[in-house]
């Protein structure tokens, strides 16, 4: 035996030493300079992280925000939603509400694709009339509910055609890139969704599918050349290494920063917010027990501190609602002073109710057991049940959740896909949430919608008693509109989110550089 | 078994709850009933389940998985890259394994219940029972932020200018000379594949000690010692006694490996076939997830039977028994 320890010895030395070189020289090559990462021309890169990577870059085939924060760096809109939601001229210079159910859109002279392909009607034509062609399968057709067709009036000049009076149809126009008809003929649908041109302030340099989308700047936009020379798009899914991904300084803006994270960020790196355009609130099923009863749901509207929840949970970065409208929205009724918090009060109803469970998708747990926190505080007796985004989803969808938390993006800020959505009839059938379903508020919303057309101030006035019937019936407790964050490092200037989520990198710059 | 799994993953994947019109259409401008039928149509969900899934026979049958119902791509493009970054990964996991635990395996049983076995039992355990994401975030504040040696997420360096030849990012960059990319890309290779080489190498080590242990009190041990062979003579004997017990083991838990890379792969954001998993069943998005499950499923089925061959290699009793057997 002893000399087998002799032989353990020798081979221990030497094996630890092999190990030790072989490691060594993977190390000193892995450790090595490796071209920097921040570009070499004085303008620098910005480098952004998503949770996900583009799904294509086509953009009549996705409905993908990550994939939008790509595409409108390669092509334009005709319109930009601004910071305050207000929408700005991109390629159309103006538009106007011509007939109640006509818009006509001036577009901009002089812009040209970066193939050189002229920008003007025909392009605004192609690009909405690819959208909405059965034979295209676009899944964006939903985002413009009242489009009903396109006509080129001169060379720069449109026509949208809507199929009822839509006052908030130029919002729509916001949310789509124009494409350039000729290059898209010329390559196809497949290799456009890989290699697109647009009008935009950046040109696509590559994509590599799961690793990045790299864009230089386009040095003819007609907007200006942009700052930087050059943007990526990265993809990384966990928070936490995107968190580290920004701290090390590998990439400058991340997104989808919750407020817990947010709050950590000191020195060179600072959380930059802008007021949000998602809705959440609590989703109760009014054709189930106990939430049939309006008592039971007009208790649970007293027993939920909007303020406390935005002020706890959210570090004060979210709007506490008292309706289902963030402030910044037309309809928003600033004179309406909501329920009373009077969680004693509610206690008398709530205490008398069998035990229930709120629904939620895995991701809003936190905020679900603050909500549920303060339900039982009014003697409900509620444990939450987290489950999977996709499985929350088709249960609240098919209308088997008495009871869930949800929230829901409204980056248009209009009232009518808010009502439409979640309190017409029509769309109980195809997504049943709530359940609430009411002919008389069914017939405030048809007048809301067309009064907004002809006579804004008059649909405001509609919005105002139709949220007052909402908020009576009570199928919801609104919550609160949370701001939308990122993480930004101290080096980036001039950069500015948007309450839709957007990440417009015109104006930024890179100090340092 | 390919068939087996198939048929398992195409009903689970409808069993589960939610489903791909459900997830496109749930949030803005949310979908009628009728954009919503269309929708089903377009993708081809609205067929009966049988039909789908003759449909979906049918297309493993020309090698054709469909189109991702997101990406609009088919899926077989969508595989062939993450296919190669998970090899890639796992690969370099094993060498990192095989550099940390043969070492302690050997150590630890020639010196047996010394403060050198005990110390690489213990890591051994450390290295089992330590959770990955938690191993790969700590490792990504160590190393990447408070030292910044190696970068936190990626594969490879995006000004690298790699031309892809092969699609295995280490290989194209030797390929092709470019050796920035090189230091690039295991630059960013380290961290993960140490994250997922440490499960292993404790795996590896335990398995090697105690087979090792086995083989240190057989009689050639001792009649190799008596001829006076060089002492690494005895252990390189040792040793191939040994490792075909650890190798078929090894082999017949790479599924559990796979099963690592899926979340080493979100940790890093390596764009691999575990990440695709991931992405794709938050979506729904049913033929990606067929056919990366199919593609798993043949990679544990052929790294069996490599580890069989392997054995064979190593033991020639093995092969010997199988002549005799014919």
């Amino acid at each position: 035996m002893n000399s087998l320890r002799g032989v353990g010895r020798a081979w221990t030395g030497r094996a630890t030493l092999a190990a030790m070189a072989a490691f060594s020289v993977l190390l000193s090559v892995a450790c090595a300079p490796s071209g920097g990462s921040s570009g070499s021309s004085a303008g620098g890169t910005i480098t952004v992280a998503q949770q996900v990577d583009a799904e294509t870059l086509d953009p009549a085939m996705h409905r993908s925000r990550e994939t939008q924060n790509v595409t409108r760096q390669i092509m334009d809109g005709l319109i930009e939603q601004g910071p305050d939601l207000k929408l700005i001229p991109k390629l159309a210079t103006s538009w106007e509400n011509q007939r109640p159910d006509y818009w006509v859109v001036k577009l901009r002279q002089g812009v040209t694709f970066t193939n050189g392909e002229p920008f003007n009607a025909d392009a605004v034509v192609f690009t909405f009339k690819r959208i909405h062609d059965p034979a295209q399968k676009s899944p964006r057709t939903s985002l413009m509910p009242t489009y009903a067709g396109v006509e080129a009036i001169d060379q720069y000049t449109v026509g949208f055609r809507t199929k009822e009076p839509d006052a908030g149809f130029a919002a729509q126009l916001a949310f789509q890139e124009i494409v350039p008809p000729g290059y898209l003929k010329q390559v196809g649908d497949e290799e456009f969704a890989k290699k697109p041109i647009g009008t935009g302030p950046f040109i696509l340099k590559e994509w590599v599918k799961g690793q990045r989308v790299v864009l230089t700047a386009n040095a003819n936009y007609w907007g200006g050349k942009p700052k930087v020379d050059q943007v990526i798009f990265r993809p990384i899914p966990e928070l936490a290494s995107r968190v580290a991904a920004l701290k090390a300084g590998e990439v400058q803006i991340i997104t989808t920063l919750p407020p817990d994270i947010a709050r950590t960020f000191t020195g060179d790196i600072k959380t930059v917010g802008a007021k949000g355009t998602r809705i959440s609130f609590l989703g109760m099923n009014v054709t189930q027990t106990p939430f049939s009863k309006p008592e039971v749901r007009q208790a649970m509207n007293k027993a939920v501190n909007q303020e406390t929840l935005a002020r706890t949970v959210f570090d004060g970065r979210a709007e506490a609602l008292n309706q289902p409208a963030f402030k910044a929205m037309d309809c928003y009724d600033s004179s309406y002073q909501g329920y009373p918090k009077e969680p004693a009060g509610a206690a008398a109803v709530l205490g008398t109710l069998e035990p229930v469970m709120l629904d939620v998708a895995t991701e809003n747990r936190t905020f679900a057991e603050a909500v549920a926190g303060q339900l039982r505080a009014a003697g409900l007796r509620v444990t939450v049940n987290s489950m999977e985004a996709g499985a929350f989803t088709s249960k609240i969808n098919k209308g088997q959740s008495p009871f869930f938390l949800h929230d829901w993006g409204f980056a248009r800020g209009d009232c009518n896909t808010v009502y439409t959505t979640h309190f017409w009839s029509g769309t109980r059938k195809s997504q049943v949430f709530t359940g609430f379903s009411s002919p008389p508020t069914d017939a405030m919303m048809q007048q809301a919608r067309t009064a907004m057309s002809s006579d804004l101030e008059g649909a405001k006035g509609i919005y105002r008693s139709l949220m007052r019937n909402v908020m009576d019936n009570a199928p919801w407790v609104p919550l609160v509109t949370p701001e939308e964050l990122y993480g930004v490092s101290s080096r980036v200037k001039g950069w500015e989110p948007f309450p839709s989520g957007r990440v417009d990198l015109v104006q930024a710059s890179l100090s340092g550089n | 078994m390919l068939l087996g799994a198939s048929v398992v993953i195409f009903v689970v994947l409808r069993v589960v709850p939610g489903d791909a019109v459900d997830i496109l259409f749930s949030d803005e401008g949310g979908g009628t009933a009728e954009q919503r039928a269309q929708a089903a149509k377009d993708l081809g969900l609205d067929q009966p389940l049988p039909v789908q899934f003759l449909s979906f026979l049918g297309g493993i049958a020309r090698a054709d998985l469909g189109e991702s119902i997101r990406q609009r791509t088919p899926v077989v493009d969508l595989l062939k890259p993450a296919l190669a970054h998970t090899i890639e990964l796992t690969f370099a996991s094993l060498a990192i394994a095989i550099l940390i635990a043969v070492p302690i395996a050997i150590v630890s049983a020639l010196r047996q219940n010394s403060r050198w076995d005990r110390g690489g039992t213990a890591l051994s355990l450390f290295g089992i029972s330590m959770p990955s994401f938690w191993q790969g975030i700590m490792l990504i504040l160590l190393f990447s932020v408070t030292f910044p040696i190696f970068p936190a997420s990626g594969v490879i360096d995006a000004n690298s200018s790699l031309q892809p030849v092969t699609g295995f990012t280490t290989v194209d960059a030797v390929l092709t000379g470019n050796w920035a990319a090189l230091s690039s890309a295991l630059s960013h290779l380290v961290l993960p594949a140490f994250t997922l080489g440490t499960t292993t190498a404790a795996m590896i080590a335990r398995l090697l000690r105690s087979s090792l242990l086995e083989v240190k009190n057989l009689e050639f041990v001792e009649a190799l010692r008596a001829r006076g062979l060089a002492r690494h003579v005895v252990i390189r004997h040792m040793l191939r006694n040994a490792l075909p017990a650890t190798v078929i083991v090894l082999g017949s838990r790479l599924g559990t490996l796979l099963g690592g890379t899926l979340v080493v792969e979100v940790v890093f954001g390596w764009p691999g076939l575990g990440w695709l998993l991931i992405t794709s069943l938050d979506n729904r998005d049913y033929p990606i997830v067929q056919g990366a499950v199919l593609l798993a499923t043949l990679l544990v089925v052929l790294s069996n039977l490599l580890a069989d061959l392997i054995h064979g290699w190593l033991d020639p009793r093995v092969n010997a028994r199988r002549s005799v057997k014919t």
